[in-house]
């Protein structure tokens, strides 16, 4: 399950996060499309194997949970992230971005970490029980 | 059930912000010490009552998920943040003043907090034998 569960949250965050990039013109907090990615799949993931279950399943998968928290994580870092409004000059806009990329730091791998342990935490939880 | 989870998301949610804006020097990407506590709050109160119930309950609510929850979005905020360098910048590396740093309390802040309240409400209204006490 734990295959499948990663699987479905990393195509639904691909979907969500696609779409919000192309939608309000945003690569994530950090100004890179992959890390945006990476961190509302991970995210999605953790937090959706964690709720307890409800909604349809597909092959086993609960994706609905996975797909909410895929949704809320992205929404969150869109309203985290500096835009500019679609009126600004180009060159304001580029001074903006270079200015608010937040840094790869010790907290944003705090944090990959922390989701990784969260998620395989779960399988280990369910075995036991 | 639910004020004691949502106070309990809420005492919760203050002392992780008062720690984490201690130990990273950051008031969260909004630049106000307010709006971080109120996001990190409603996510841990979200996690309080959708995420399976494990761990210890106290005065029936279990607060492991709550903390987890709580913290996992305060780093998540953090990690997205600027954040005060712990040594003194030169003039020349400081180009960004305090309110560019700011993230505008946009449309997508009150979306997300709309979200998050739903989210939470509409747990009680699922579970109705929980209660709203």
């Amino acid at each position: 399950m734990m295959i499948a569960d990663l699987l479905v949250a990393f195509a639904f965050s691909l979907l969500i996060v696609w779409i919000f990039s192309v939608v309000f013109k945003t690569k994530g907090p950090w100004n890179n499309f992959l890390w945006f990615f990476v961190v509302a799949a991970l995210f999605a993931w953790a937090c959706g194997v964690w709720m307890a279950p409800f909604g349809p399943r597909w092959y086993g998968v609960g994706w609905l949970p996975i797909l909410l928290m895929g949704f809320i994580a992205v929404l969150m870092m869109t309203a985290a992230t500096t835009r500019l409004p679609r009126g600004a000059v180009k060159h304001k806009r580029s001074a903006a971005e270079s200015e608010t990329k937040a840094a790869l730091g010790v907290v944003f791998w705090l944090l990959i970490i922390g989701l990784v342990i969260l998620g395989t935490t779960h399988y280990w939880n369910v075995r036991n029980n | 059930m639910f004020f004691a989870d949502f106070f309990a998301a809420l005492i919760i949610g203050s002392l992780i912000v008062f720690l984490i804006s201690l130990a990273f020097r950051t008031k969260g990407p909004w630049g106000s010490m307010l709006w971080f506590f109120i996001v990190v709050s409603l996510f841990a109160w979200v996690a309080g009552v959708w995420l399976r119930p494990y761990g210890p309950v106290w005065f029936g609510v279990g607060w492991i998920p709550i903390i987890f929850v709580g913290f996992l979005v305060a780093f998540l905020l953090t990690s997205v943040s600027p954040r005060q360098p712990r040594r003194p910048m030169s003039l020349k590396e400081e180009t960004i003043t305090a309110e560019e740093r700011k993230t505008a309390v946009d449309a997508f802040f009150w979306i997300l907090i709309i979200i998050l309240v739903l989210l939470a409400t509409s747990h009680y209204y699922w579970y109705p034998q929980i209660g709203w006490y």
